[in-house]
């Protein structure tokens, strides 16, 4: 069993969560386009499913929601499932991923992002009889999915470059065992 | 890689924590719990960061007021002056009208209904992750006497209502959030209404909805005041909402629903007062 790698994957991605949740709720604030802001989490949780696999993405997907709903979820566990299943989804693609290639990153950000839209209109939304998709789809969807996207680019090299730097020390300490 | 996906498939992960997210959403639903022991850890760990932040970025706004030249702050000071001139005047004619005021009410025996709140200033830390619903957080919390269901105010306007507290945190709802409702009534004719939260109509034209208004003898019409009501369970009496922007009658002809401008800037809030007291209302 080699734990210090493994520790040292969890730190890493904890304060790489922790620091997309507070440039999400008090840095972009500040820097709204259209009265819409990036959604970090879900780009992070996309990343960490087709890059890692299923396993990880709902793992991180789940604490990324979880964060959400203890500090602003009126029903609390809703956001944690929503995101935990787009990190569980997105691991599907991981056989598809090769690391220079960015635009099936991108594209998968940017489904997930309009998947999580829809989620929260369907149960959040809808369920309160609000029926005017057209409008939440123009108003709120596409622009929060535009804005992460853009976010998004720069985002993806840090996370690409952590994984990496990670999957070498663990491939490391596994020669070492053997 | 290989070997750590011999450990626990996938699909178990899955459900283990499908199940723990709708075991959260029944106890949430039941009982009302959102956190526990959680909220106080990530209290302990993002709160501070969050107050640095805001801190940071509140100092560097400063600094671009201390960028205007000289001329502008003579012609801002010019302008203020008029201003207080103006307030002064106003506020001696308000002070004398006050004090016939008082005479009356003392003559009427009445207790001074809205009394003067005491309250509590906060800066606004952080907004909600979600670009869904319109909830924030305040950098004090229950070691400032905070406590959930108190009442939020920024200028003179209500901005919403305490849902939860930390140590050194809050987190309120606003009024324009979507989820949210409040009891109004018209300030003039003491017509109650329902007032809610709509994303629709906050998002195309910077107002919240307005129904369940019976206005029978037709006196609420657009720039009509409108405050909380007495007989809400939540919030205090009298506090200024907005003002209506149109109103039109329901097809079951007997009530009224319109839109409200509020009076709170929200796209811009950064303080807040937080009214430390709760409605009593004897349950």
């Amino acid at each position: 069993m080699e734990i210090k790698p493994l520790i040292l994957r969890i730190v890493s991605i904890f304060l790489l969560i922790a620091v997309c949740f507070l440039l999400q709720t008090s840095v972009f604030i500040h820097f709204e386009l259209a009265s819409v802001g990036p959604n970090l989490l879900i780009a992070l949780t996309s990343f960490f499913g087709f890059m890692r696999g299923r396993k990880e993405g709902a793992i991180i997907g789940f604490s990324c929601g979880l964060l959400n709903d203890l500090f602003f979820g009126s029903y609390f566990g809703a956001f944690a499932l929503i995101y935990m299943l787009i990190g569980y989804l997105n691991g599907f693609f991981r056989k598809l991923f090769y690391g220079d290639d960015i635009k099936l990153p991108l594209f998968l950000v940017s489904i997930s992002d309009v998947i999580y839209g829809f989620a929260v209109y369907v149960f959040m939304f809808l369920a309160r009889s609000k029926t005017n998709v057209g409008f939440y789809v123009k108003s709120v969807i596409l622009p929060e999915m535009v804005y992460t996207l853009i976010v998004s680019f720069l985002l993806y090299f840090i996370v690409f470059k952590l994984n990496q730097w990670l999957e070498k020390k663990e491939k490391r300490s596994d020669r070492l065992v053997r | 890689m290989r070997r750590r996906n011999s450990g626990i498939p996938s699909r178990f992960i899955l459900a283990f924590l499908s199940i723990l997210c709708i075991v959260f959403l029944f106890v949430n639903y039941s009982t009302g719990f959102s956190g526990g022991p959680l909220q106080t850890v990530a209290n302990y760990i993002f709160i501070p960061m969050q107050k640095g932040i805001s801190y940071i970025g509140s100092s560097v706004s400063v600094s671009s007021e201390d960028a205007k030249t000289k001329e502008e702050l003579i012609s801002e000071n010019q302008a203020l002056q008029t201003q207080v001139d103006e307030l002064t005047s106003q506020l001696t004619n308000m002070q004398l009208q006050q004090s016939e005021l008082t005479n009356l009410q003392e003559l009427y025996a009445l207790d001074q209904q809205y009394a003067d709140y005491k309250t509590t200033g906060a800066h606004v830390i952080a907004k909600g992750t979600s670009n869904w619903f319109d909830t924030f957080t305040i950098d004090k919390g229950s070691d400032d006497g905070i406590k959930v269901d108190m009442n939020v105010i920024a200028g003179s306007g209500l901005v919403g209502i305490v849902t939860e507290v930390g140590p050194g945190y809050s987190v309120i709802k606003s009024i324009i959030n979507d989820s949210s409702a409040v009891s109004g009534m018209i300030l003039d004719t003491s017509d109650n209404c329902i007032v809610s939260g709509d994303l629709e109509s906050m998002t195309s034209s910077n107002t919240i909805l307005l129904s369940n208004l019976e206005d029978t003898e037709n006196q609420v019409s657009s720039g009509t005041s409108v405050v909380t009501s007495n007989i809400s369970n939540k919030y205090l009496p009298g506090i200024l909402i907005g003002y209506v922007t149109s109103i039109e009658a329901d097809s079951n002809g007997l009530t009224k629903s319109g839109t409200i401008t509020p009076v709170v800037d929200f796209k811009h809030l950064q303080d807040v007062l937080v009214i430390l007291e709760t409605k009593e209302t004897g349950e």
